[in-house]
């Protein structure tokens, strides 16, 4: 069942000279996709994420979330969007500084909506962070703040997880249980777009695309 | 939310210290230059609306001044012949008059109210000055051994109390309702009994000693009749020969308010600096906390918060540190009240009215409310660019700050 539907996306960026890290970008994500996204370093990975997660818009193109063309949504509904619909895992640690992990959690969940205190408490476990609860995000290593946000991308049950180089600061043992992880939420029917530059991690993926020239191109063997 | 805002305010501490303390001072001199000023303006009004006489005769080569007469216990040895109360009556457009015969200033070992207090005797069959704070039992006068005090010298209720003045004894029959002059530091007693004083006294003899008290008035309270012209007045006392001079008090009380308007501009204008530089900082202060915090609104953003709450959010907190501030700086301006009043008193040669509760009240609400513009003002631009912000760009422009 189709989620998401990318059509001939295209985005530039005006830095003194015109940089076109998405210059055709067609992409549909269906439920259960587990999709990994490759290519070199500042080819457009992360722009690619920030526009399926409606943090940035795209100049051309369309792009449609269950069949509603996202980029018609004002501002408020795209929040409304972005808060019930997509989880993000950022590529660099980022996290609520004033709140603690659990608060971090608690709060992710939505403002004013109803807290599941036992599914906060679930992920800390499920992410070796149980005794780390009470930390605030400069009391953790880099590692634990990776695992923290993470779990933090969960903690909504999102439709559609966006993890740009989830396994960034981890050991080999939480990357592993990181990609096991994401690949356990696709099984479930969740759909995750994966950034990697990780070979390893990407042929853990349903399918493998590449992202060279603002072209995507269908890798998967 | 209101976790978010307090533990954001509660994690940057010495930041959020030094917002409520620029808050708090700004709070502070503005309450206290608001509270001086509804004071002393009271004060004035309450003087110029209750004080009885329009004009007071004073000796002609007197060197009094009306404010000293008028809004001091400073002691003021001023006599003139008791016939001038005979010439007074003569003069055209009096409805009222009364002599008053000043004693001494005096520290009273048994009843020191904590600063000079000037002994007044004053006559009760004519007085119209006293009457109207004094209650219905003591309008009719008082006996020998009688005091009426003013309001400045005891909290509790003296009436009934027993004080020796001078070697003689004297039972306090009524306090006057304060005033707002001179009279709430002034002992009045009957003026013969005044007079006496001063041959009895040792203390007060030597100042007696070729002449007798009983002959000499110090001032006489005139009460105008209908349509007098004040300045027309004035020239009539000037033109009877009389040993006497005439203060105008509408005229000494305009100029006190006018000396008082200026001094009062200064004190809104240095004010209104330091509100500006206090702006300026708190404005500076949260743009730099808005660019510093780009990332973590980025993440706001992403997670689901609109802008309205990011806007909320940022507005929250400066608005709880200013009001913090605000409520910290009224309470510590309203503690200062009474001896910044006691300091002006002085300074200004005047009583300001009674520092009350209603009005503390009000002057510490207007701190706590200006305190919360304040905020408001100084956070709204940096609050509205930081909500507005593309969340991609606060997201990856945060990481490179």
């Amino acid at each position: 069942m189709e989620i998401c539907k990318l059509e001939h996306i295209h985005k530039d960026y005006r830095m003194g000279e015109i940089v076109t890290p998405l210059k055709d970008i067609s992409l549909t994500v269906n439920q259960g996709d587990f999709i990994a996204v490759e290519g070199p370093s500042g080819i457009g990975k992360s722009t690619l994420l920030y526009v399926m997660g409606t943090l940035l818009q795209s100049d051309e193109g369309t792009y449609t979330y269950g069949g509603k063309d996202v980029s018609k949504f004002s501002d408020s509904e795209k929040s409304e969007f972005r808060a019930k619909k997509i989880g993000f895992l950022f590529q660099d640690s980022t996290m609520i500084q004033a709140l603690t992990l659990r608060e971090n959690l608690i709060f992710t969940q939505g403002v004013g909506a109803k807290k599941d205190l036992k599914k906060v408490d679930e992920l800390l476990y499920q992410f070796g962070l149980e005794d780390r609860a009470d930390f605030f995000p400069h009391q953790l290593s880099g590692g634990q703040r990776r695992r923290a946000m993470a779990a933090r991308c969960l903690i909504h049950e999102p439709e559609l997880i966006l993890a740009d180089e989830p396994t960034n600061d981890l050991d080999e043992h939480w990357s592993e249980e990181i990609i096991r992880i994401l690949k356990e939420q696709a099984e479930k029917g969740t759909a995750v777009v994966m950034v990697t530059h990780n070979a390893r991690w990407a042929s853990m993926a349903t399918r493998r695309l590449r992202l060279e020239d603002g072209i995507l191109t269908d890798i998967t063997e | 939310m209101f976790m978010l805002i307090w533990k954001n305010i509660a994690r940057r501490r010495t930041q959020s210290t030094l917002t409520v303390t620029i808050t708090m001072l700004t709070v502070l001199v503005f309450v206290m230059v608001l509270g001086v000023f509804q004071t002393v303006t009271q004060g004035l009004a309450l003087s110029r609306e209750r004080l009885g006489a329009d004009a007071i005769l004073i000796p002609k080569y007197a060197s009094a001044k009306g404010d000293d007469l008028l809004f001091t216990a400073i002691p003021e040895n001023i006599y003139m012949p008791i016939e001038v109360v005979e010439q007074a009556k003569q003069l055209e457009g009096v409805a009222a008059m009364s002599p008053q015969f000043y004693c001494q200033t005096l520290a009273l070992g048994c009843c020191d109210p904590g600063e000079e207090a000037r002994i007044i005797g004053y006559d009760s069959e004519t007085d119209f000055i006293l009457k109207p704070y004094l209650d219905e039992d003591s309008q009719n006068g008082i006996t020998s051994d009688q005091l009426i005090v003013g309001r400045n010298f005891e909290d509790d209720d003296l009436v009934g109390y027993n004080y020796m003045i001078l070697g003689k004894k004297f039972k306090v029959v009524s306090m006057l309702q304060p005033t707002g002059t001179g009279m709430d530091s002034t002992i009045f007693m009957d003026w013969h009994t005044a007079q006496d004083m001063c041959l009895e006294s040792e203390v007060l003899r030597e100042d007696w000693t070729k002449r007798d008290p009983h002959d000499y008035i110090s001032v006489i309270m005139i009460k105008f009749a209908d349509g007098v012209d004040p300045d027309a007045f004035v020239k009539q006392v000037e033109d009877s020969g009389m040993e006497a001079k005439c203060l105008l008090t509408g005229d000494t009380i305009s100029s006190l308010q006018s000396q008082l308007e200026i001094t009062m501009q200064v004190m809104f204008a240095l004010w209104l600096a330091s509100l500006l530089i206090a702006v300026l900082s708190l404005v500076g202060r949260f743009n730099a906390l808005a660019k510093e915090r780009k990332k973590e609104i980025g993440l706001l953003r992403a997670i689901g918060l609109k802008k309205g709450q990011v806007f909320g959010l940022i507005i929250g907190e400066t608005c709880t540190m200013a009001l913090m501030g605000g409520i910290l700086g009224s309470a510590i301006a309203l503690l200062c009240m009474n001896p910044v009043i006691a300091l002006l008193k002085d300074a200004f040669k005047l009583s300001p009215s009674v520092w009350t509760t209603s009005l503390a009240l009000l002057c510490g609400a207007a701190g706590v409310a200006l305190a919360g513009l304040l905020g408001f003002a100084a956070a709204v631009s940096p609050a509205w660019k930081s909500a507005s912000m593309d969340p991609q760009a606060a997201i990856t422009q945060g990481e490179v700050n």
